[in-house]
């Protein structure tokens, strides 16, 4: 028999390492070991009041940040009855947009490409390839400028309030973005037809997908979340979701209906390809992918799709806000006048970069939070990556195993769990 | 001759590492002093390799944390701290005031509580520039200094409306400057994200946030979230 153990596999908030046994040509154990709980973050924002959990979940990760922000505001207005107006909402879209576009191009040029070109990172590329390594920067700081012009600066917000925003760009900084962004677009789709040019290994498990629905619309911020066939109340989620904790994690592991489901890039396409926007619409069409796609390895090229329809969408957003002046904050004293007496209970569900992101809220009568719950995409992922190595495994036996290492890695790269998680792969470990 | 750097991440959101590469053309002309040998958004995290100058973010929150810090500062010439995580604890020690997970230590510290940190870098994230400014002092053999003014000297400058004043809250008054008063400069106030002046004012502050009508529990977290002490001389030696 042979076992092998990878201690720190991934980095989900901390450590995660892998641990396979293999007997003959079956795969006996494939299980994530993540050494680091995400519940202390739930602890941190325990008797926090309603509007400070914003900037302590946003440290939750720097890379979805603006993603953790926004849905705990969300949560947070939820529970307090707050509906924003509308331009506060295509705002926040736009600011998001920025998030995902720096998100996924890190993922794509940092994480990602080096495997597919054989280079131990990037920066090892800057020499032979400079023109993806510029692009890469390039993309990059398009969404970190998009980021920090409407919500202050790249990493951490600091403009996003209850309601909406202290400070909005003003109309020259909104030209700029549009311009970059409009200059950015050749870049996205550049970066598609690149992506989609690789050959990924064939492989396919089918599973639900999980993803927010929106009518005439690919999800970002807003919509209904759906697991396979069922559509989930936003509140209901933790719910109707069962989270269970393995002895061998500190993470949740999250399903449905005792079932799996997969969250992220892939299932959004798979979901919501008719909704993209029509740049990206043509770089689907170029590509190979024909839906519904079950190959995880494939999540690159959805990622690349969508990093397309986040310029192109966000130009149009961008130009769809009616007033500026609209996206101010209320007064903060304002905002604490909607505090009954008694509880309030609140949730939001959002796509970020890598899946649903869900934050739910217990307040109190005095605005403080007596209970959360924080469930990321890459607790809903968990499942898809344990039962994927293990059934993508038995085709890679036989390789050396250093290969068989790098496949494997590459399987639960694809997934993007969380940035570090991705490059945390070290003291591979054959027992 | 260059100086090697290598950049390590422990518990933290890793935020800080990515002011760093988003620092990346810029870095470029640095690279003339420093060679970056190890950068986890790059490469894998090696402990056992030496470095002139080890750059180290996040809070420190295992034993196994604690073994990798020690081979870390074993194998480098200058420590330098980046980030509140490292240098204080930051956001993951607020877990100190409830329940631990499993097969983590009591308390979440930053790295200074276990071994001798040369130089901090504060902020939550760290500003890019400073990194820059300090680094590159760095290897020139230039320590960087203690700021001890307030984040208001920065509003002062900047003739920034005072939040204060118009009953918004704001930490501004007891936290190290540096920053340019970033978050008074869009409306929002200071959180404390640079750790707390050396005499810094808390009662008047306090007083000052209850006449404005602040809950005291808000006040207490407030002044809770970032004020974690800096283990400066603990590690002689
Ligand atoms: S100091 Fe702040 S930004 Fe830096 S790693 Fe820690 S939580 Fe992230
Ligand atoms: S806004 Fe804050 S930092 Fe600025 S002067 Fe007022 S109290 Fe000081
Ligand atoms: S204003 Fe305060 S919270 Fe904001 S960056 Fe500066 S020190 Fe940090």
């Amino acid at each position: 028999m042979t076992s092998i153990k990878i201690d720190h596999l991934a980095k989900i908030y901390g450590h995660a390492g892998l641990e396979l046994k293999i007997r003959g040509k079956r795969v006996e154990r494939a299980r994530v070991n993540i050494t680091e709980s995400s519940r202390l973050f739930e602890n941190m924002v325990s008797g926090k009041r309603f509007d400070e959990a914003r900037r302590l979940t946003s440290r939750i990760c720097g890379i979805c940040a603006a993603s953790h922000n926004l849905t705990s505001i969300m949560a947070a207005e939820d529970a307090l009855g707050i509906d924003p107006p509308e331009d506060v909402r295509r705002m926040r879209e736009a600011l998001i947009l920025g998030g995902w576009i720096q998100s996924h191009a890190l993922h794509l040029y940092f994480l990602a490409l080096p495997d597919y070109l054989g280079y131990g990172g990037t920066l090892e590329m800057a020499d032979d390839r400079p023109n993806d390594v510029d692009r890469a920067f390039r993309l990059k700081k398009l969404g970190n400028d998009i980021l920090a012009a409407i919500g202050g600066r790249p990493t951490h917000l600091i403009t996003t309030q209850i309601g909406g925003f202290t400070r909005v760009p003003g109309k020259d900084a909104v030209s700029v973005m549009l311009k970059s962004l409009k200059k950015g677009l050749k870049d996205a789709i550049t970066t598609a037809g690149l992506f989609s040019s690789f050959d990924q290994p064939e492989y396919e498990r089918e599973k639900p997908f999980g993803a927010l629905a929106k009518k005439g619309a690919y999800p970002i911020l807003t919509g209904t979340p759906v697991i396979g066939h069922h559509y989930v109340d936003s509140r209901d989620f933790a719910k109707k979701t069962i989270t269970e904790d393995k002895n061998y994690s500190t993470s949740k592991f999250v399903s449905f209906n005792g079932e799996e489901f997969m969250v992220g890039p892939l299932a959004r396409l798979n979901t919501s390809h008719r909704y993209l926007s029509p740049e990206a619409k043509a770089c689907f069409r170029r590509s190979d992918l024909t839906l519904p796609d079950h190959n995880p390895f494939n999540a690159n090229v959805a990622r690349a799709i969508e990093l397309v329809h986040c310029v192109e969408k966000c130009i149009e957003v961008l130009e769809s806000i009616r007033s500026r002046g609209n996206c101010i904050a209320p007064d903060p004293r304002s905002v604490a006048k909607a505090l009954k007496r008694g509880m309030h209970h609140g949730a939001a569900v959002t796509e970020a970069p890598r899946g649903m992101l869900y934050h739910e809220y217990d307040i109190n009568g005095k605005g403080f939070i007596t209970r959360s719950n924080i469930i990321t995409p890459t607790s809903q992922n968990l499942y898809p990556i344990e039962r994927d190595v293990k059934a993508f495994l038995p085709s890679m036996l036989g390789k050396p195993k250093q290969e068989l290492i790098l496949e494997i890695e590459k399987l639960i790269r694809s997934y993007d769990p969380c940035i570090s998680c991705a490059t945390h792969f070290l003291d591979v470990r054959f027992v | 001759m260059k100086k090697t750097v290598g950049i390590y991440p422990f518990t933290c959101c890793e935020g800080c590492q990515l002011q760093i590469l988003d620092l990346w053309d810029k870095l470029v002309e640095v690279l003339e002093f420093i060679d970056i040998k190890h950068f986890r958004m790059a490469q894998e995290m090696n402990v056992e390799e030496k470095h002139d100058i080890a750059i180290v973010e996040g809070a420190i929150s295992t034993r196994k944390e604690i073994e990798d810090l020690k081979r870390i500062r074993k194998n480098s010439g200058i420590l330098v701290a980046i980030g509140e995580c490292a240098v204080t604890g930051g956001i993951p020690a607020i877990r100190n005031d409830g329940k631990g997970g499993k097969g983590m230590l009591k308390k979440t510290t930053g790295i200074g509580e276990h071994v001798k940190v040369d130089c901090n870098i504060r902020g939550c994230p760290i500003d890019k520039g400073e990194f820059l400014r300090v680094i590159t002092g760095l290897a020139v053999g230039r320590m960087p200094y203690d700021v001890n003014e307030p984040v208001c000297m920065e509003c002062n400058n900047k003739e920034i409306d005072c939040l204060l004043l118009k009953g918004i809250p704001c930490m501004g008054p007891v936290t190290c400057a540096g920053c340019g008063a970033l978050c008074p400069s869009v409306g929002t106030g200071c959180e404390g994200c640079r750790g707390m002046t050396e005499d810094a004012g808390l009662k008047q502050l306090k007083d000052r946030l209850e006449e404005i009508g602040i809950d005291r529990k808000m006040i207490r977290n407030m002044m809770e979230r970032f004020s974690k002490e800096v283990k400066h001389d603990k590690h002689k030696d």
